[in-house]
């Protein structure tokens, strides 16, 4: 077989040796009848199955690229130069050509070098007929063995990667040379700009798709490139920009069929390719997705093809992409109210759809969302449970938890002083009433009917609610809240008439009214037309600065209130921790609500040391009421509703409350009082020390005085009891259990190392807390070394080097009886083998060096 | 009656962050964007539809900034206590000082004033009774200006051509800022105001109004007279065209900052008391409309937004709050 390692070699021997342009000629001319002659196309597909040809041509092109085109061009002519040079490029297949210029770009420090490699480049991104779309459809082409997966990655880094390197070599290029190639510097600038870039690229990668599926290239390889690419583009952020290209070519693909079954290839392709994406990078495309919708949905009213359905196939096969639709979707990412029918209709041929729409009717009726979330999420949000609602039936909303979750949210939302919130939750009762009791649906009046005519309603409803005997209990709850707000408003507005302002509640009402008053006065606002004065009443009492609260319980109060009264958060976060270090009495009661409310609390305004007076508060509660918060706590970690960085805060609470529980009380109060000065100071010879105060010290020391030894209290260096040595299992063991499962939103064995790794390094943190020789760690060592043999081997160092963090903890706090009556020798063997193969291959120092930390403390227990 | 009373207006969103006192408030891009300086030489830019904080500037002085103002919607001038004035860009959405003039404004306590066009700006000097003119251009000084025995200049204002200075012994001055020469000019007007000295003052350019406002518990609305320019009585004291129109007795001392809306409708006056007085300037004659209550400290600087549909207000206090209020907004017809 020809072997092109040979060849290359060969020839770039002779080239090297070369002097004379005529030489170099001749031996190009000679590559050129060799290999580089015959069908363009024929031969690019030869060179790019044939193994060999991979191997061997990147250094060649590189010499050729660097060396021998900048050195020897000038003696070419033009034609010469076309014929012999651009065949070389014209021959190679792109897939392996992309790659030589791009790494060749951060080496060349030559003006003529980088212009010649940026030049080629170019032609990479060229709105027609570019070689991007080439290599598309040579990919396509290719055997997939040979440009396999891992092959492909790199090129899409390569092509992610490519105006930040093209820009960078400029800039520095450009502080070197004179002022005369500025347009060439601008010029590229604008040709590399990270914008226009890959808007072309997702051009290109739009219209490849068309190609590819009128000349039946369409294959799998191909789809995988392109999922792969796509993704790469989502991940740096430009998801916007291809969806903005994918939308009108969807819409009329879309267009063409009649019935979603029927085929279109087009669309088949387009599911394979987003099937393609990788997981990291699939949810930012999902978003970017769903926000083109929003848009594309408030310019056409009439839009009535779901392009959500192209999701169909997906959504069985890949778990993240349910999750996204059923849970992020809904609960945490908003959208347009009007996708939410869309939404719905995707997620209806789910065989757990009932389980779905439990789990939104569970989010819907927390307090804490109906607290903290947004208007348009929540919005959203309830129109995704009424359009999900009306599916149902009542069997299966009474077999679920449905039920329950609708009756409890709605009571919640009608407790709610904002009045949206109320409308949603009557909304919503409405047609779930509809389901439940079909023959009689409930029915909200308008707040702005008269008494009267409420009361007949009322009236009435309540004889006809008498005979149906079964939902009798359901509905007059539902009564007893519909009547509230309402019974709220009109007190309030006979109350704003007389202008009363006791109420708070009133005051907050009356000031929505006076708004809209306000429009109406500013209608007519003509040049010369009198304003309306507000009240000019001014007490001539001053403004107290902020508010510190005196009970635990206006505390809490406070925290809650933040949107009303921005002065609030100030206030009840400096008083926060000082209150609850006085451990009143109904701590016990407020702890997980005062919990909850911290970890949920954002960042609304600048209030100096934000972070560190939540911090403190949060840690201060988890020491003083440990028995309660630490299961709320550990049991947040794993629930859905929290992000990364509120998961990772809990840790870091739970570890910070873990050391101050440790060092015992008595040091916590050491650390508040002064030291007491030291009486025996060493000799010095300050001279600066006055006279003055040196002999009535002196004075003092050479004094005798009878029992002063005894009255005097010695700095004590007492022992404590390690209160944390007890506790640890409450800290621990709610963590670890949980770990493997999916059900959490973050997948911890998976891609989210930085969480796994943070929750070792706790687990760490816990177990030197809790001090040597505890008899729990052994218990505890049996957890984590299921969890160690599973990921010792992680990509990460940040979670190798917690693990072998925890590890040492483990292995030098256990005694060596303990630890071998428990283990068996072949179980440390294996353990031995690993550590032994961290010291010498990981690529981390600090790695490496806990693991011969390791190792050694493994031996000591095998002396 | 006519219509009743509206409720106590509460600030629309309060902005926290800086660490002293804040010493000016100005809208600077499109009503979106506001710059706040303070008294240890941090300007910080945010935006006024959020509680967003864009981005910090450092000014480099570390007396602190005493004065910002508007040049146009992408640039602004600060004035930092030492007397330096210098110019910020907005460049990739990151502010830039290009350019800068040290003035010799020692006194760190009067505001610069700008020309209508922008060309010119007047500053105290160093010396009591003395007043500069610089071209804002370049920086260099053009002329400067003398009164007799006025002690220190406290605050400036220009009326088209006219300068007008309030001064520590409670006068206000009109200087005629077309004359060239390379001695001092001497004031074409004057008025004694007040009993203590001036605090500041604001010029309504449609009604050729000034309003003015001092240390005394009192507000003083003086006119300028176009045609009675010229010298009365030579003997007087008290020269040119000004008539002191109206006075609002106040119930506290000290006034800080006067500024008047675009449409010369509307003007609100801050100061010692905390409040934010609001008023509607009709027919000429003042009507209060509003008292703004929230900060806890002395209000420093006000500022109305150019863009009427809003109708925002800011505020910003010795407290370290600034707070933005919604009042009488403009609606399209």
């Amino acid at each position: 077989m020809f072997s092109f390692k040979e060849f290359f070699i060969n020839f770039k021997d002779s080239l090297q040796k070369s002097k004379e342009p005529s030489q170099i000629k001749s031996i190009l001319n000679q590559i050129i009848s060799i290999q580089f002659k015959g069908n363009e196309q024929e031969k690019i597909i030869e060179f790019l199955n044939n193994p060999s040809f991979k191997q061997n041509y990147s250094g060649f092109y590189s010499y050729l690229l660097t060396e021998i085109y900048p050195n020897w061009i000038f003696c070419f002519s033009e034609e010469e130069k076309n014929s012999i040079f651009n065949v070389f490029f014209k021959f190679i297949p792109k897939t392996y050509l992309f790659p030589v210029l791009v790494s060749n770009i951060s080496k060349s420090f030559d003006f003529f070098i980088l212009s010649n490699l940026i030049d080629y480049l170019k032609q990479f991104i060229l709105s027609e007929n570019s070689y991007l779309s080439q290599l598309i459809i040579e990919i396509a082409n290719s055997d997939p063995q040979i440009i396999n997966s891992i092959y492909m990655e790199q090129l899409v880094i390569f092509i992610g990667s490519l105006p930040e390197r093209v820009m960078k070599q400029l800039r520095i290029l450009q502080s070197k040379t004179n002022k005369d190639q500025n347009q060439f510097f601008i010029e590229n600038e604008n040709y590399f700009n990270i914008h226009n870039y890959f808007n072309t690229i997702s051009k290109i990668i739009i219209d490849s798709i068309d190609v590819l599926v009128t000349n039946q290239f369409a294959n799998g390889q191909a789809a995988n490139f392109l999922g792969m690419l796509m993704g790469k583009i989502s991940r740096l952020n430009h998801t916007d920009l291809i969806v903005n290209i994918l939308f009108p070519e969807l819409k009329t693909n879309l267009a063409k069929l009649n019935d979603f079954s029927s085929k279109n290839e087009w669309i088949i392709y387009l599911q394979n390719i987003v099937e393609k994406i990788p997981n990291n990078c699939i949810e930012g495309f999902l978003i970017g997705f769903v926000r083109k919708m929003d848009q594309e949905s408030n310019i056409q009213k009439n839009q009535d093809q779901n392009m959500l359905l192209i999701f169909n196939d997906l959504l069985q096969k890949n778990s993240l992409v349910k999750q996204f639709f059923a849970d992020k979707l809904p609960c945490n990412i908003s959208a347009n109210p009007k996708i939410a029918g869309y939404l719905i209709s995707l997620l209806k041929s789910e065989p757990d759809f009932v389980q779905i729409i439990e789990n939104l009717t569970f989010c819907w009726s927390n307090k804490n969302f109906i607290k903290f979330c947004s208007k348009e999420q929540h919005e959203f949000l309830t129109k995704c449970i009424q359009n999900g609602i009306e599916i149902l039936t009542k069997m299966e909303v009474n077999q679920s938890k449905i039920l329950g979750n609708m009756l409890n949210g709605i009571q919640y939302h009608m407790e709610s002083p904002l009045s949206y919130i109320r409308e949603f939750g009557m909304k919503t009762a409405e047609i779930f009433s509809k389901i439940i009791n079909p023959e009689n649906p409930l029915k909200f009046t308008d707040e702005s009917k008269d008494e009267e005519e409420k009361k007949d309603e009322e009236e009435k409803k309540d004889e006809e609610e008498k005979k149906d005997e079964e939902e009798k209990k359901d509905e007059e709850e539902k009564k007893d809240e519909e009547k509230k707000p309402k019974q709220k408003l009109k007190k309030i507005q006979n109350e704003n008439e007389n202008e009363n302002e006791n109420d708070p509640d009133a005051l907050f009402f009356s000031n929505i009214q006076s708004n809209s008053d306000d429009d109406l006065s500013d209608n007519d606002n003509d040049s010369d037309s009198d304003l309306v004065p507000y009240n000019l009443e001014d007490d001539e009492t001053d403004l107290d600065s902020v508010k510190i609260p005196v009970y635990l319980r206006d505390c809490l109060d406070m925290l809650t209130s933040v949107e009303n009264e921005p002065d609030n958060l100030e206030g009840g976060l400096k008083g926060c921790e000082i209150l609850i270090r006085k451990k009143p009495g109904d701590l016990n009661d407020l702890s997980v609500p005062l919990t909850s409310c911290l970890l949920h609390l954002m960042k609304v305004q600048y209030i100096e040391n934000f972070e560190e007076l939540r911090t403190n508060s949060l840690v201060a509660i988890v020491v003083c009421a440990t028995d309660i918060v630490v299961p709320f706590l550990t049991e947040q970690f794993y629930s859905q509703n929290l992000n990364i960085a509120q998961k990772i805060e809990v840790l870091e609470i739970l570890s910070a409350a873990a050391m101050e529980i440790s060092s015992g009380e008595k040091s916590q109060e050491q650390k508040n009082k002064k030291q007491p000065p030291n009486k025996l100071k060493p000799f010095s010879l300050d001279l600066e020390i006055q006279p003055k105060t040196i002999f009535p010290n002196l004075i003092e020391e050479k004094t005798r005085k009878w029992g002063w030894a005894l009255r005097q209290k010695k700095p004590q260096n007492e022992g404590y009891i390690n209160q944390f040595a007890k506790k640890i299992g409450l800290f621990f063991f709610p963590l670890i259990k949980k770990y493997d499962t999916r059900k959490n939103s973050y997948h911890l064995l998976g891609e989210d190392g930085l969480l796994l790794g943070k929750l070792i390094g706790t687990f760490g943190i816990f177990i030197d807390c809790a001090g040597k020789s505890n008899p729990i760690l052994v218990e505890m060592a049996k957890a984590l070394f299921d969890l160690f043999t599973v990921v010792r081997y992680h990509k990460e160092s940040f979670v190798r080097s917690n693990l072998l963090y925890t590890l040492y903890l483990l292995l030098s706090f256990i005694s060596s009886d303990l630890l071998l009556e428990s283990f068996s020798f072949q179980f440390f063997e294996n353990f031995k083998d690993w550590l032994e193969f961290e010291i010498v291959q990981d690529s981390n120092q600090n790695c490496r060096e806990l693991a011969s930390l390791c190792l050694v403390e493994l031996s000591k227990h095998f002396k | 009656m006519k219509k009743t009373h509206k409720q106590i207006p509460q600030p629309i969103r309060v902005y926290r962050g800086h660490s002293e006192s804040i010493s000016s408030v100005r809208f600077i891009s499109d009503n979106t964007i506001f710059a706040s300086g303070s008294n240890d030489g941090e300007i910080r830019i945010w935006k006024s539809q959020s509680n967003q904080l864009v981005s910090i500037i450092n000014s480099n002085s570390k007396k602190g900034i005493l004065h910002i103002e508007k040049i146009d919607s992408s640039s602004f001038a600060t004035q930092s206590r030492d007397g330096v004035i210098k110019l910020w860009n907005c460049e990739n959405s990151d502010f830039i000082s290009n350019f800068e003039f040290q003035t010799n404004s020692k006194f760190s306590f009067c505001k610069f004033s700008l020309s209508l066009d922008f060309s010119s700006l007047a500053i105290p000097s160093e010396n009591p009774d003395e007043i500069e003119l610089f071209d804002f251009k370049s920086g260099k000084k053009i002329s400067k200006m003398q009164t007799e025995k006025s002690g220190m200049c406290m605050t400036l204002g220009f009326l088209k051509d006219q300068l007008f200075a309030g001064f520590e012994n409670g006068k206000l001055y009109g200087f005629d800022t077309r004359m060239l020469s390379e001695d001092f000019i001497q004031p074409v007007s004057s008025l004694s105001c007040f009993e203590q000295p001036f605090l500041s003052l604001a010029i309504s350019q449609k009604y050729e109004t000034i309003f003015t406002g001092s240390v005394d518990p009192k507000f003083l609305l003086v006119q300028v007279s176009s045609e009675n320019i010229s010298q009365k009585d030579p003997f007087s004291d008290e020269k040119g065209g000004l008539i002191l129109k109206d006075e609002i007795q106040l119930g506290h001392e000290g006034t800080s900052e006067i500024c008047l809306r675009n449409d010369d409708q509307i003007f609100a006056f801050c100061g010692w008391d905390k409040r934010i007085r609001v008023f509607q300037f009709k027919n000429k004659t003042p009507k209060p409309l509003a008292i703004l209550k929230f900060h806890t400290e002395t209000v420093n600087s006000i500022h109305f937004s150019e863009d009427l549909l809003n109708g925002y207000l800011l505020a910003g206090s010795k407290d370290k709050k600034i707070t933005l209020w919604q009042l009488y907004p403009k609606r399209k017809k």
